[in-house]
């Protein structure tokens, strides 16, 4: 058995006061073990981006604890927060979230910035498919070549945890198997553990594990004994 | 409803619609406070002026007759003219107060203005009219008693009234660097109120009234030595002694003959006084020294001068904070039209015609800078210009000078507010040409292109934050050019307020160190003779300084307008009173040379080699010299030459001051020592601390100005670069970049725009300096300078200003919800 990596134990998270109050999370726990790709699937307002944020280090629960790669999420200041998605963490947005001024190739470098021991840019173009791409600005690329150089970006940190919010949401779903497929053979082949947050069924057949969430609670973890290859899911 | 989204907005961008509510507030509250005084200055002016039928021509001479009074006044263009006596005496109490006497027999032209007492009468010889600031500062009343004396002479009147001269806007006595009323008065009296006999027998005695200019002047004594000549008396018999018991036996009503008009003034209402002259000329038979106007009255030039002064900043100094609000607008509104593209073409959509989308997007300035510009016409002119008005009620004689508007005001702020609504309309009309269906969509994220800066050879090796910031500015350029624009004003303003402190400091050390080489300064009594000066300084040591009141001009026939009043100082070249060259080196003149100010040269277009002609005031007969150097003197404008060659021309040496390094006390002014007051130079090290506290006051102000420009530009900067790039400060900081180092990043490009704000600001200070000394009038030429650390000190306000203003975003920063700015499309 996989080490834990991810560990999400009696997570509430409440927005706003007295009446007004919302309960995006209500007692959620779960686990994640290294490598898994793993989906948490639900419906619009069910909780799941909340969970992402609270992995991503860019939201805090109210009560509960979050727990990745053995460090207390919940538990550390703005400064430890920002080391940890330096170091651990490498995020995929739904649109992408490039830094326009830049170049492909320099939205992957700005790594170097953040990190150490960053990973070639170059590289991580080429792994992505983009190495011809690598200087052109965002506003030049498609979609989904924008999200190649997000995920590359992502990867160039060598983080241990991916996250990706819908990250083919935006895409169209020729370019979205491209994206995914990326993701799921990172999975595979590099052993890194991806979590996507989708509200698409579908994508959930690739996944080692899906945990199904509605109205701020977890209502399924399911292990997929055999996920289907990216290519033949149809969405 | 239109109204409400614009007002929450308004408030939900405070800090730019405030900083757009205080550049419009300080531009017209500039404008207003130089302007208000100054309008309240001129109608004042043009009251007094109507009151007293001030005049407009001045015409001196060695004496007028009633004969020339009359032709001056059947002249078709002459309104009024009269006659009149001018005598500069001194007070026989009152520290020996200057006090410029006017002996009237008639008050038809430039009439005292009573503010108390009776009104002048020329019958009440026992009476005389003193300047009401002097006696207020003496606590003079009317009906009290003031003696004066002249020539020796005292003479005592009784107060009968207080006034203001319409001739002396400008009261300043000749030995005062700076206004000080209490030594100096104007002075009114009956000319038959004169003891005329004392007056001429002391005239007689100094040989300043010869027994020819008795007779030319007067037909008694015609008539007299003509009897003499009869009886066989020649002229040549005729002692002083002969001639003073002449005028001793001479009836005191007649005696008056001799005492001479020496100035004719009159009214009339042509426009160009000076294009007079010929014909007065012609009514005189030429028989005049000097034909003046307005414009050459010192009491009314400096004054004229300070009003000319302040309108120009009135229009200088807010267009740069115009030309800042503009950019801050245009800039503020660019940015709020982009981020309210999908409403505009949600408006758009629902049916809202584009002219009320205009006029909606319109109304964000419109409202904001009306609000600053009515603010700032308020505060500007009841609060910033009476406080002006109070300054220079103190220091210029304008009876009822407070703070007044006119049209100009509308104009002004109709001007600043059209000018901010029109930046506007400029940044809302490209988002109005996009197809309502487009502009519902998001804006295609701004296409990355090369800049020019990756055209640097080094590009590659630059870092990521000077990347990324050399990126940002040339998306945002008229963001940068705002941010220069600031910092380089508010650069240029603090390097102009230590400037002006390092040029006082310099003047004071010019003056004292270069060019008086003297402890002590002897004022002689204005009847001395040469051979009693000649004692005195026997007795003191020192150097003899003639100081007299000249007309200089290029060539010998020269018209009015080709004529410059100025002063003449005839030195014995010992070194006591200095020159100095155009760069404050110590120079020596050349004898057989004049020396002419830098100032006074290039008015009359004269240089070294060249010829100059110059006339007492108060005597007809021209001189011709020869320059020999242009010099330069802080504090006083005119032409210099050694006492020899004054005697060489045939003029007579007047001494009026004794220049000394021994120590000479008070007890040597008494009557008759011929030495009127001593001054040591710490009265004149006094004027100078007054003008440093006056500085150093200004510099305040300077500072606080040079303060809310960069602040309010940079946070500007910041904030239109903060909301522009929060979507990318979110992503930097979810990649794990730290707040402080996007602070860091944004406060790079603030930085950067403030040293090359600084560098371009740096040098305008010093212009600008001289530019403020310069139009103080002719007569002061201050060299502004500023040392390396001067420059640096206002380098580094300004950059720790920026610094600061980094700071006000780091909240903002730590306080980034990367998960809302990061979900939403927009």
């Amino acid at each position: 058995m996989s080490k834990v990596i991810v560990e999400f134990k009696d997570v509430v998270k409440k927005y706003g006061e007295g009446e007004a109050t919302q309960l995006a999370n209500n007692n959620v726990s779960f686990t994640i073990e290294e490598g898994e790709f793993v989906v948490i699937l639900g419906q619009s307002g069910a909780g799941k981006s909340t969970v992402l944020n609270m992995l991503g280090g860019m939201d805090t629960p109210t009560s509960g604890t979050v727990t990745v790669a053995g460090q207390e999420v919940s538990a550390m200041n703005d400064r430890q927060l920002s080391d940890y998605r330096a170091r651990t963490i490498g995020f995929i947005f739904q649109f992408y979230n490039l830094l326009p001024s830049l170049t492909a190739y320099e939205n992957v470098a700005l790594t170097k910035n953040i990190v150490k021991n960053a990973k070639d840019p170059a590289e991580m173009l080429k792994a992505v498919g983009l190495e011809a791409h690598k200087n052109k600005f965002p506003s030049q690329m498609s979609g989904g070549e924008q999200q190649r150089v997000s995920i590359a970006r992502a990867l160039a940190k060598n983080p241990s945890v991916i996250l990706g919010d819908e990250p083919t949401g935006a895409l169209d779903s020729e370019t979205g198997v491209i994206v995914l497929e990326l993701l799921q053979n990172l999975c595979r082949e590099q052993k890194k553990t991806v979590i996507l947050v989708t509200h698409n069924a579908d994508i959930a057949r690739c996944a080692d594990k899906v945990i199904r969430m509605k109205n701020g609670k977890v209502r399924e973890i399911r292990r997929n004994e055999n996920p289907v290859p990216v290519r033949e899911v149809e969405w | 409803m239109l109204f409400k989204k614009m007002r929450r907005e308004i408030f939900g961008n405070f800090g730019q619609f405030l900083s757009i509510f205080i550049l419009a507030f300080l531009a017209i509250s500039l404008f207003a406070c130089m302007k208000a005084s100054n309008i309240s200055a001129y109608n004042r002016l043009e009251d007094l002026y109507k009151k007293t039928n001030n005049a407009d021509g001045w015409i001196y001479s060695e004496g007028f007759s009633g004969e020339d009074l009359q032709a001056v006044k059947g002249l078709p263009d002459v309104k009024d003219a009269q006659r009149r006596m001018h005598i500069t005496a001194n007070a026989k109490e009152n520290d020996h107060a200057q006090l410029e006497v006017y002996l009237l027999d008639e008050n038809v032209v430039s009439k005292p203005l009573i503010m108390s007492g009776e009104e002048f009468d020329a019958d009440r010889t026992d009476s005389l009219w003193l300047s009401e600031s002097f006696a207020n500062a003496w606590d003079i009343k009317v009906g009290d008693e003031f003696s004066y004396v002249y020539n020796g002479i005292i003479i005592t009147g009784k107060v009968a009234g207080l006034v203001v001269s319409p001739e002396y806007q400008y009261l300043k006595a000749d030995k005062d660097l700076d206004i000080v009323i209490k030594n100096i008065s104007v002075v009114y009296m009956p000319y038959r109120g004169f003891p005329a006999k004392d007056y001429i027998k002391s005239l007689i005695r100094k040989g300043d009234l010869t027994l020819e200019d008795a007779i030319e002047h007067s037909a008694l004594v015609r008539e007299k030595i003509e009897a003499m000549e009869e009886a066989g008396v020649s002229k040549a018999d005729i002692t002083t002694d002969v001639f003073l018991d002449m005028v001793d036996q001479m009836d005191e009503e007649k005696i008056y003959g001799l005492l001479p008009y020496t100035e004719l003034i009159f009214t009339t209402d042509t426009k160009d006084v000076k294009e007079m002259e010929q014909e007065i000329s012609d009514a005189l038979d030429g028989d005049y020294a000097v034909f003046c106007d307005r414009d050459d009255i010192p009491g009314i030039k400096i004054m004229m001068d300070e009003l000319t002064q302040h309108d120009q900043f009135a229009v200088s100094f807010p267009v740069i904070f115009l030309a800042i609000a503009l950019l801050v607008i245009m800039t503020t509104m660019n940015r709020m039209i982009a981020q309210q593209r999908t409403q505009i073409g949600t408006m758009r959509a629902l049916g809202l015609k584009r002219p009320k989308i205009i006029l909606h997007y319109l109304s964000y300035s419109f409202v904001v800078s009306l609000l600053g510009s009515v603010a700032g016409l308020y505060v500007g002119t009841y609060v910033f210009g009476e406080a002006i008005a109070k300054i220079f009620r103190d220091w210029y004689q304008i009876p009822g000078w407070t703070v007044e508007m006119d049209g100009s005001f509308l104009v002004v702020l109709l001007a600043i507010v059209f000018a901010c609504t029109g930046a506007t309309y400029l940044s809302c009309r490209k988002v109005m040409d996009i197809h309502p269906a487009e502009s519902l969509r998001p804006a295609p994220p701004k296409s990355g292109k090369k800049t020019i800066f990756e055209r640097l050879p080094f590009w590659n090796r630059l870092g990521f934050s000077t990347q990324y910031n050399l990126r940002d500015i040339s998306r945002g350029k008229l963001r940068a050019v705002m941010g220069v624009f600031g910092t380089a004003a508010g650069m240029m303003v603090m390097v102009a307020a230590f400037a002006s402190y390092t040029t006082i400091k310099n003047t004071s050390s010019w003056t004292f160190d270069k060019l008086q080489h003297y402890q002590s300064e002897i004022d002689f009594d204005s009847d001395i003779t040469v051979e009693k000066a000649e004692e005195i300084r026997a007795l003191y040591d020192g150097e003899l300084v003639q100081a007299s009141a000249v007309e200089v001009a290029k060539s010998k026939s020269a018209i009015a307008s080709e004529k410059r009043s100025t002063t003449l100082m005839v030195t014995e070249g010992k070194g006591y009173f200095a020159l100095t060259d155009v760069d404050q080196n110590e120079v020596t003149l050349e004898p057989g040379t004049i020396a002419i100010t830098r100032k006074l040269a290039k008015v009359l277009d004269v240089s070294v080699g060249d010829k100059l002609y110059f006339h007492l005031y108060e005597k007809n007969t021209w001189y011709e010299v020869e320059i020999g150097l242009i010099n330069r003197n802080p504090n006083l404008s005119g032409i210099t030459m050694l006492r020899e060659d004054y005697e060489k021309l045939g003029a007579k040496y007047e001494p009026t001051f004794l220049y000394t390094n021994s120590e000479v006390s008070d007890d040597a002014v008494k009557d008759g020592s011929g030495i009127l007051a001593v001054h040591d130079d710490s009265d004149l090290r006094e004027s100078f601390d007054v003008m440093m506290s006056m500085i150093n006051a200004m510099i305040g102000v300077f500072i606080a100005f040079a303060t809310i420009l960069p602040v309010v530009v940079l946070y500007n900067c910041g904030n239109l670069s903060f909301h522009e790039r929060v979507k990318e400060f979110a992503t930097l900081k979810v990649l794990g970049f730290t707040s402080r180092r996007i602070r860091k990043l944004l406060s790079l490009q603030n930085l950067w725009l403030s040293v090359i704000g600084i560098f371009i600001g740096a040098p305008f200070g010093t212009v600008i300096l001289q530019y403020m000394f310069d139009s103080n009038g002719d007569s002061m030429d201050y060299q502004v300078s500023a040392g390396t650390l001067e420059y640096l000190l206002s380098g580094v306000f300004v950059l720790v200003v920026s610094v600061l203003v980094s700071f006000l975003f780091h909240k903002r920063i730590k306080k980034l919800d990367m998960v809302e700015i990061l979900k939403g499309i927009e």
